[in-house]
């Protein structure tokens, strides 16, 4: 999911269960939700950008 | 009478040299609380009766030669959000309304044996989802030295209590900085340890991977006493402070300095210079991804903190502070594949903070980057441009709530109007003692006379 799908589905969710007040809050959180998904840290499943190499990367994520 | 012990070290001397009774002591908080806390909102529950009982027996045991360690017969506030048998645990929550603790949290259990003295349970941020104490089902606690300002948060009511004189030091929770964030904001010292080195059972979750438990007090020394007690451990006989010089420390600056309020900036170089001149060797090092931090903090602790609330917040909406209610409502949203990225991103950034340590003894930083902000203020005026003022606290201190290293804040000036500004020591996981060691060896240049 896009984040922009995400963003105008959230909204429309807090809308009809009345929180309106929620939007800043998910613009705020796209902004953060974006920064992550540029970050480049992230796999690529071509496997010709992958940071960590193919496969397990071995982190812990506890 | 309370001058003569600014810190537990002292006050544990004084009581075993019979010169101060633990009974004198506690009647000198409880009186600060009966002047104060009307006003300032420190306290949600003063355990006044009991705590006399056990300063009582802490004076009956001490004179009979049973003393239990420094602790002993010492005033010790707790953020209600640790269990105590039989009494609520509010987190500061409509939420929490009927709740009776079956048994104590295993940290309270530890402060109990080591014939600690406590006093009452200090306000916080709703469910300690907050950086400044102002959303809060008992009113906001409010800055000892600035009623108009916030103490910082979510343990604000728990530095509050310590510059306040109601309390020789507090036991908080950190998962943003809610130990060091007030502690800078209130000019005491705050101790974040490792992740996992306190146990958590019995204290109100935030978030499962990023809680901490640590001290608010006045002096490294002291924060290694409470320590030693909370991990359970017999504290070591006192010790001369080691030495600064030669000490090698690494300066975090680019993220870490770009939003600094000048004043904040100017006592933080001021410490440096200090620390320079007192033969601590500062090299540059730095965090590649610590612009990140704010984005990985937030989808991890707000996924876990709705996690948490789910149930709650469909059952007793009504029930929470608007702010915390919008706020964990939002975690709701928050895609599993984001928060599998945000876990990602945890371990480049464990894995950068681990490298920049490899070349230091300790990583040094500010702890708060503006002084304790009025309470109603949305945004701080940093550099020009207004900046929501919960980013901006947050800022320097959740990512090693991200990364579980310990990190220790200490005060390190104060601005124009006499607001407390604090710095930032970071050591090694695990290394918790090593770190508090290092601390107390540059306490006395961080911190000004």
């Amino acid at each position: 999911m896009t984040i922009n799908l995400w963003l105008e589905n959230a909204v429309q969710d807090a809308d009809r269960r009345g929180l309106p007040a929620l939007r800043p809050l998910f613009e705020a959180l796209a902004r953060a939700s974006s920064a992550l998904r540029r970050a480049d840290w992230n796999p690529d499943a071509t496997g010709q950008h992958d940071p960590a190499g193919s496969g397990h990367s071995g982190t812990d994520a506890r | 009478m309370r001058d003569r012990a600014h810190t537990i070290a002292e006050l544990s001397r004084a009581l075993a040299a019979r010169e101060l009774t633990s009974e004198q002591v506690t009647d000198a908080c409880l009186h600060a609380i009966a002047e104060r806390n009307p006003s300032l909102k420190t306290f949600i529950r003063v355990l006044a009766d009991e705590a006399r009982v056990e300063a009582r027996q802490a004076d009956a045991e001490i004179a009979a030669g049973r003393a239990r360690g420094p602790l002993h017969g010492v005033p010790i506030s707790l953020k209600d959000l640790f269990d105590m048998r039989g009494l609520p645990t509010t987190a500061a929550s409509r939420v929490r309304e009927g709740h009776r603790a079956a048994s104590d949290a295993t940290v309270v259990g530890r402060l109990r044996t080591a014939g600690a003295v406590l006093i009452g349970k200090t306000n916080l941020h709703e469910f300690a989802l907050g950086t400044t104490n102002e959303d809060s089902a008992f009113g906001p606690a409010r800055h000892p030295l600035d009623p108009r300002r916030s103490p910082g948060g979510s343990s604000g009511g728990s530095a509050a209590s310590v510059l306040a004189g109601m309390a020789y030091a507090s036991i908080g929770s950190d998962t943003g900085g809610s130990i060091r964030i007030p502690a800078a904001a209130c000019g005491l010292v705050g101790f974040k340890p490792t992740l996992g080195a306190v146990p958590l059972d019995g204290v109100v979750p935030l978030s499962a991977t990023m809680d901490h438990v640590g001290p608010i007090c006045r002096s490294v020394e002291d924060a290694q006493i409470l320590f030693d007690v909370l991990r359970g451990l017999p504290s070591p006989p006192p010790a001369p402070p080691p030495a600064a010089r030669g000490r090698r420390l690494g300066l975090l600056r680019e993220y870490f300095m770009a939003l600094l309020d000048p004043e904040v900036a100017s006592a933080f170089d001021a410490a440096c210079a200090r620390l320079r001149k007192a033969g601590v060797e500062l090299v540059d090092v730095a965090i590649p991804h610590a612009g990140d931090s704010g984005a990985i903090y937030v989808h991890i602790g707000l996924s876990e903190a709705a996690a948490y609330h789910a149930a709650t917040l469909d059952r007793r909406p009504d029930d929470y502070t608007p702010n915390v209610r919008l706020r964990l409502e939002s975690g709701r949203y928050i895609l599993a594949q984001d928060y599998v990225r945000a876990l990602s991103g945890r371990e480049v950034l464990r894995a950068e903070v681990d490298a920049a340590l490899g070349a230091c003894d300790g990583l040094l930083l500010s702890a708060l980057a503006v002084p304790a902000p009025m309470i109603g203020a949305e945004t701080v005026r940093i550099g020009g441009s207004d900046e929501p003022v919960r980013n901006v606290m947050l800022r320097l201190t959740q990512l090693f709530n991200i990364t579980g290293h310990p990190a220790i804040a200490l005060p390190c000036g104060a601005t124009a109007d006499g607001l407390p500004v604090g710095a930032q020591l970071v050591g090694p996981r695990g290394a918790d003692t090593a770190l508090l060691a290092l601390a107390r060896a540059l306490e006395p240049h961080i911190s000004p006379a």
